[in-house]
């Protein structure tokens, strides 16, 4: 079969993959179909001029499995250049598509590993999986040292591609020896993983539980603040509470919800059947809604047949 | 107003993007209908829907209201209806229209308490229209009359022309017969003696009527049964003298006179033509007819294809044999010295004398009561649902009498002679009468006697006399037949006066007589084995004695052990003209049909009289033989018994039943008796004892669990409620907990009491959580060195991909094996989920994932422990239910669906099934519970139709109100609304404590192909049920198929081990309970199935817009195989970032297909295979790549 070698403004190379003991049997060749073009994103990063932009990444890549993929000398064969350049780093982006704006986030999250404290709540947990898979037919980003490279290895691409050439999957031997093997491995030591031990769960509920107190104590003295304090407009913010100190957040809301539902007793009271006029209104909303009723009665049995 | 709620609910449920997932199902759908049988018309135009109107009527506020279903027709009503009442029948509302007409008449007496608020009438309105649509369905088709009507004529004329025959003598008659026309005449037995003095002749016939049901015009065509015409020939009053009734004399005469008929038509074959044979009138041995036939070789003619029959009945001028010679109890058959009574004789004389009468009745009350032909249809669709004819096999109450009865009390029966129904009533209402009629007059203790003054004693056969013309209607029925018929009329009473769930199917719209599902053990007594004479021609009465002394034995040795009992003689025979009739052959059966009572079937010791009674002690001795024993029991007493042992209900029932075959009815008898009951044992691997103990263990292990944690002392907050929250802790999980290791522990949610100090950010909650549970494990272990009662506790996490959903667990396993899954239930979260869900500020994923964190949240801390509470308790009522909801969770997994499908669905699925068991009642094994779930799901339209099990009801606490089944409905309406492609929610499962409905089947669990691949297998099992009958073998609706899907993983022997046991070989398996304890301290949780299981898990997850992932839900079944069919949704499509699965551009020869890609299934094979690795041994691929 023929395979179109682009695909809108994408480049589709078709990589061979390791034939599989499972699919011994199956009768058509096992490819796979990465498409590839340069990184554009909407707002530029400072790598995405020197970034290749891959779709289509099979469930179980690894960065090591995409480096060595990209320098595969089927890739290079005719060119003039002897070999390919050298990628540098590779990020997989596991969003829906749902969440364009986050993957900016995602792009930036790298560079902030000192933000980490802008979020204390967020959960510490230890991962399950040794090595988490992508979203089938999900994307990467490839970052080559220069902006050259990128484009080198781009033509690169482009000219093994309307060449037929297919570069191969890299196997199991080729792969560095510290890559957590797939298979029933992997699904154990997940099981495991699911149970952490006691210590190491304490420490970090330890953690956890002073920064939380850090946090809300900081959070009590801004509130604090706040109703001392008039803000930019010149207004002070109203908060609930006493003398000493605002009220907790959950303290608030039970109040307001109990003086809402006392609220509603009283209209309740009121209401109902006090006066005769709201009896006979009564009776005919009744009368109305039966009648309703029975023309969607009369309706659902017509649409049953 | 509908739209309104829907649009209401739409903003309360969670935003539509959620169900809005590009992912093209609506196509998906519709393609994966070829292994999905039930497309889109079929679900619209199937009959059995659940109907769901809810009628206008309302009597709520004042007693002036019409209460019969807005039946205002106040004109119909005449005032001599006053003091007709019967009422101490009729009670219910059959009766209402008129006692509040009578009321509004006379006085306004404040006695309304009677008249229940119609408001719960939700129902009657589509019962009474879906009534009508039937009716206007089943009346045999009228377009081949004239042919019918023409050989009618014809045969009429055949007949009328027949030469006069001189009487002559019986010898004679005979052989001239035989010689000339090769004609045998059907004498019944005793045959006349050679000599005796009375001639036979024929001379022409006073008249010949067509009667029944063709007459009547109420001939229905329900299944494909042939419609019988009968033609009664009445013989002239000439051929008879006084005394003809006396010693078969009549029927003799009768036998030649009928013989003269067959030889005339056999001989005159006009066109049509016919084959003439012999039967007998509702296998009456007395009263043999012609059976007219067409010719399977005149193919041609109208009659051959209207599915006719004629039969033609010889009876006699009601005034030849006088009333009071036949009453029943009198004596027509003189031997020596002897003067019983025979009521079968003479109700067979009367039946031959009053045929025009009852002609001319029957035709009388149609014309006065406009509904009676009606009712008369209804009651015929009623009783061939349930199996019941006018034969004497089939009970001996068929359409006859049921139209009989009709008529009877709509002209008398009440006191002073006052008719019980009205003529005004409407068909429904007079069948209703009928049924309750039956249902609470017991006419074997109190007959009723119509049109005579003089009351006949109670002689314990059931009476229905009617005195005009002396016949007993009922004279075929015996006891146990009669019994049947109230019981099905009792059930059938119940469903009609409960109006909150649908009366139309289980009353006319089910098979009910399915032997497995209505009963619970069947026996088949070969005739020749109970030592019958095989060769006289009397058999047919000795086996009818003979079925009444095993009926009244069993009876007797079975006690409360049953709750029916019914015994079946072999059916009327059909023989040719010219031979003999025939005697009972090899292959004739008798056959038992009992059904169990469920709390008494399993008992072990039955107790017999004390020692001191000893005239009961004798009979009981003579009665059990050596079985009998002498006891001494516990409380002191000592008492004769009998001890039995057995591994289920219906194992012992048939020990007992062969038992007592073997000791009143012959060695024969007993050895080649066969019972036909379906073992559930290779299917469910344990029998039902272990299983209890086993369960029994573990709810030992739970209380000690609870006073163990609600003893702790030193945790921060009190312990305010421990709720139990899994199948294994109400008896209805698959496995067994203790005897299969390798399950998930048993859920347990403990809440503690409130605190402010709880953190206001769900992620720190989860924390806290840890924190409380690190805390509970410390406490419970540490307390006195290494752990209080050897528990061994371990904190595991879950849900690693989210932030707001529950984290973390606590594991406490017990040194017997049972361990339990404890989470911490934090009332708070709600608030704060709802918090989030409500800001309008938070980016849509993230208020999604509220939203789904939600429901879970409901799910796992308020629902499940809910639902675990009403299934415990259904188990204790209905001993059979936990039996039946494990062959249905088998069921579901060998067919592979078992991951789909919440096994709390499965569980409501059974509970269903207990809850409303009409038309059948409350099984009492888990085969009939089973079979008759199975035969809900086939005709459950979920498409347009909820389930609602009402647990309330069952037991007996009132039940739902209409405004919850109008709430449900609603909810029902809106979910349907919101999703009408049904990509989120199909199955609507509501419970009386769980109104939303969607609980447990939210986000397509099942998605639609799988609901619609459950309904294709369960109509097909239901086909094979109903096909085989008692060759049913159970395993075969086991079997799974494998031929629809597109590929098949098949596991490495290492991870495929068949059955429920994980790992046969070495990995996962242990024998001995420390050793299994061994393992989990040692952290040895991924057995092999645990490894499938988290792979499959994956792999679904991944692949969800791709592929659709079938297996057990275990590690594979017997094959060790997960299916899989490619969803047609992915096949092809514009290509862009993101599509969700492995593609390939297609070729752009044409340039059409520029910028398309198809999925790339190979692609997605080979990383399944990847990421496999070891697990999978071979992925065979079915389907071609395109």
């Amino acid at each position: 079969m023929t395979m179109a070698n682009t695909l809108k403004d994408y480049v589709a190379l078709v990589v061979d993959l390791p034939a599989s003991h499972a699919l011994r049997h199956a009768t058509s060749d096992a490819t796979h179909t990465l498409y590839i073009r340069p990184h554009t994103p909407k707002l530029p990063t400072p790598t995405s001029s020197r970034s290749l932009f891959l779709v289509n990444v099979p469930v179980d890549a690894t960065a090591a499995h995409l480096k060595l993929l990209l320098a595969s000398p089927v890739l290079v064969a005719s060119t003039s250049d002897s070999s390919l350049p050298k990628v540098s780093h590779v990020t997989f982006e596991d969003t829906p598509p749902a969440r364009k704006s986050s993957r900016n986030a995602a792009n930036k999250k790298r560079k902030r590993g000192a933000d980490e404290g802008d979020d204390p709540l967020a959960l510490t947990l230890p991962p399950t999986f040794t090595r988490p898979l992508h979203a089938p037919g999900g994307t990467a980003i490839v970052v080559y040292a220069t902006e050259r490279d990128s484009q080198t290895a781009y033509r690169a691409f482009q000219r093994a591609a309307r060449r037929g050439a297919t570069p191969h999957w890299p196997a199991q031997t080729s792969l560095p020896p510290n890559l957590p093997d797939l298979g029933s491995a992997r699904y154990k030591a997940h099981i495991g993983a699911t149970y952490p031990s006691h210590t190491m769960l304490q420490d970090l509920v330890d953690g956890y539980m002073s920064s939380l107190d850090a946090h809300e104590t900081a959070l009590a003295r801004a509130a604090t603040r706040a109703r001392a304090v008039p803000d930019a407009d010149g207004f002070i913010t109203v908060t609930r509470g006493s003398r000493t100190g605002p009220a907790r957040q959950t303290e608030a809301e039970e109040a307001l919800a109990a003086q809402r539902a006392k609220e509603e007793k009283k209209r309740k009271d009121m209401g109902g059947d006090f006066y005769r006029f709201q009896v006979r209104e009564k009776r005919k909303q009744r009368e109305r809604e039966l009648q309703e009723q029975f023309q969607s009665d009369v309706q659902r049995m017509k649409d049953l047949r | 107003m509908m739209a309104d709620r829907a649009s209401k609910r739409r903003k309360l449920s969670p935003p539509s993007e959620v169900s809005n997932r590009p992912t093209g199902s609506a196509v998906s759908s519709s393609s994966f209908s070829d292994m999905a049988s039930p497309d889109n018309n079929d679900v619209e135009l199937r009959e059995n829907e659940e109907g769901d109107s809810h009628s206008i009527d309302d009597g709520e506020e004042s007693d002036e209201q019409d209460f019969n279903d807005g039946e205002g027709n106040s004109d119909s009503q005449d005032d001599g209806e006053e003091g007709s009442e019967a009422s101490e029948l009729l009670d219910a509302d059959v009766e209402h229209t008129r006692h509040v007409k009578e009321q509004q008449k006379t006085t306004h007496t404040p006695t309304t308490t009677r008249a229940k608020p119609s408001a719960t009438k939700i129902y009657s309105k589509s019962f009474k229209t879906r009534v009508e649509e039937l009716l206007t369905r089943i009346p045999v088709k009228t377009s081949k009359d004239a042919s019918i009507e023409a050989l009618l004529r014809n045969m009429k004329d055949i007949i009328e022309k027949i030469r006069e025959q001189e009487p002559m003598s019986i010898d004679k008659a005979e052989k001239t017969l035989l010689k000339s026309r090769k004609i045998i005449i059907p004498f019944p037995h005793p045959k006349p003696a050679s000599n005796a003095q009375y001639k036979l002749g024929f001379a022409k016939p006073a008249a010949i009527n067509v009667v029944g049901s063709y007459a009547l015009k109420t001939a229905t065509h329900v299944s494909d049964r042939i419609t019988t015409i009968d033609m009664v020939v009445t013989m002239p009053s000439s051929l008879f003298t006084d005394k003809d009734y006396l010693n078969h004399r009549y029927f003799h005469k009768r036998a030649y006179y009928l013989a003269c008929i067959a030889a005339e038509i056999r001989d005159i074959q006009k066109s049509p033509r016919v084959s003439v044979k012999y039967t007998t009138l509702h296998g009456n041995p007395l009263l043999p007819v012609l059976l007219v036939e067409p010719l399977v070789t005149d193919a041609g003619s109208d009659f051959a294809q209207s599915t006719c029959d004629i039969r033609i009945i010889p009876a006699v001028q009601e005034a030849v044999f006088p009333l009071e010679k036949t009453m029943p109890g009198r004596n027509s058959v003189r031997s020596e010295g002897e003067q019983t009574p025979t009521p079968f004789y003479n109700a067979s004389i009367r039946v031959d004398s009053s045929v025009t009468s009852y002609l001319k009745v029957l035709h009388g009350t149609a014309a006065t009561s406009p509904a009676f032909k009606q009712a008369c249809m209804l009651g015929r669709v009623w009783l061939s649902q349930r199996g019941l004819d006018s034969t004497l096999r089939g009970g001996g109450f068929g359409n006859f009498e049921w139209s009989a009865l009709l008529a009877i009390l709509l002209h008398s029966g009440g006191p002073g002679g006052k008719p019980v129904f009205l003529p005004t009533y409407d068909c429904s209402q007079l069948f209703r009468a009928a049924i309750q009629f039956l249902a609470r007059r017991d006419l074997s203790k109190q007959p009723l006697c119509a049109f005579t003054e003089n009351e006949l004693p109670s002689s314990g056969i059931p009476m229905l006399f009617d005195g005009r013309r002396g016949l007993n209607v009922l004279y075929k029925m015996t006891l146990a037949s009669y019994r049947a018929l109230s019981h099905e009329s009792q059930t059938s009473l119940r469903l009609l006066t409960n109006n909150s769930q649908d009366q139309y199917e289980p009353t006319f719209g089910t098979h009910v007589c399915e032997p497995f599902m209505h009963f619970d053990l069947v026996a088949q007594l070969p005739l020749p084995s109970l030592g019958l004479a095989t060769s006289t021609d009397n058999t047919e009465t000795l086996v009818q004695h003979k079925a009444l002394d095993i009926h009244s034995v069993l009876t007797r040795g079975l006690g409360n052990r049953i709750t029916a009992i019914d015994v079946a003689t072999p059916s009327c025979a059909v023989w040719s003209v010219g031979a003999a009739k025939p005697y009972i052959s090899q292959e004739d059966v008798l056959t038992i049909r009992l059904s169990l009572d469920a709390h008494n079937a399993a008992r072990v010791v039955d107790r017999g009289p004390a020692v001191e009674e000893s005239a009961e002690a004798a009979s009981f001795k003579e009665f059990w033989g050596e079985k009998a024993e002498l006891r001494r029991f516990k409380d002191g007493s000592i008492i004769h018994s009998v001890i039995w042992k057995s591994e289920e209900p219906a194992g012992l029932l048939q020990d007992i039943c062969i038992y007592l075959i073997d000791r009143h009815f012959g060695q024969q008898a007993a050895k080649f008796s066969s019972f036909a009951y379906l073992p559930t044992l290779s299917l469910l691997k344990t029998n039902d004892a272990t299983y209890r103990a086993s369960f029994d263990q573990v709810q030992t292990a739970y209380k000690d669990l609870e006073n163990t944690i609600r003893a702790t002392k030193g945790l921060p907050l009190d312990i305010r409620s421990i709720h139990p929250s899994s199948p294994q802790l109400s008896s209805t999980s698959l496995q067994c907990p203790l005897e299969s290791p390798g399950q998930p522990p048993a859920d347990v949610v403990i809440q503690f009491e409130g605190n402010s100090r709880w953190p206001d950010d769900l992620r720190a909650v989860q924390m806290t959580k840890i924190a409380f549970l690190l805390k509970l494990s410390d406490l419970l272990t540490s307390s006195d060195g290494s752990g209080r009662n050897g528990l061994l506790a371990r904190i595991g996490m879950e849900n690693t991909q989210s932030e707001i959903l529950n984290r973390s667990f606590l594991d406490l396993t017990y040194p017997s094996g049972a361990s339990f899954r404890v989470r911490i239930h934090h009332e708070r979260e709600q608030v704060l989920l709802e918090k989030r869900i409500a800001d309008k500020t938070a980016p849509p994923p993230a208020r999604e994932a509220a939203v789904a964190a939600l429901a879970d949240y409901k799910r796992t801390f308020i629902k499940r422990p809910l639902h675990t509470q009403a299934l415990t308790r259904a188990s204790t009522r209905h001993p059979a239910l936990p039996g039946a909801v494990r062959l249905l969770k088998t069921w579901f997994a060998s067919h592979l669906l078992a991951p789909h499908i919440l096994s709390e669905v499965i569980e409501l699925l059974a509970a269903h099934t207990f809850a409303h068991p009409q038309p059948w009642s409350t099984p009492a094994t888990p085969v009939a519970g089973f079979l008759r779930t199975l035969h809900f799901i086939a005709a459950w339209d979920w498409a347009n139709t909820p389930l609602i099990v009402d647990f309330s009801a069952a037991a007996g606490a009132g039940g739902m109100k209409s405004a919850d089944y109008v709430q449900l409905r609603t909810h029902f309406a809106a979910w349907r609304a919101v999703d009408p492609a049904l990509h989120r929610v199909v199955l609507v499962v509501a419970t009386d404590s769980d109104a939303d409905g969607a609980t447990w089947t939210d986000g397509a669990r099942p998605s639609r192909v799988v609901a619609a691949r459950m309904t294709a297998l369960a109509r097909s099992a239901c086909a094979v049920v109903r096909s085989k009958g008692l060759d049913l073998d159970l395993e075969a609706l086991f079997k799974t198929g494998l031929r629809e899907y597109d590929f098949l993983l098949h596991l490495a022997a290492k991870f495929a081990v068949g059955g429920a046991n994980g790992g046969a070989n070495g990995m996962g398996k242990t024998r001995y309970k420390n050793l299994e304890i061994a393992r989990v301290e040692a952290g040895e949780d991924a057995t092999p199935a645990a490894i499938v299981s988290a792979f499959v898990k994956e792999m679904q997850g991944l692949y969800s817009d791709t592929a659709v992932l079938f297996w057990d839900g275990n590690n594979g079944g017997d094959k060790g195989v997960i299916a899989g069919i490619w969803s047609p949704g992915a096949a092809r499509r514009r290509w862009k970032v993101n599509l969700g699965y492995p593609s390939a551009p297609l070729e752009d020869e044409s340039g059409k297909e520029q910028g398309s890609a198809r999925l790339d299934r190979m692609a997605v094979l080979n990383e399944i295979a990847r990421v496999g690795g070891d697990i999978i041994e071979r992925i065979e691929v079915r389907s071609k790549e395109h």
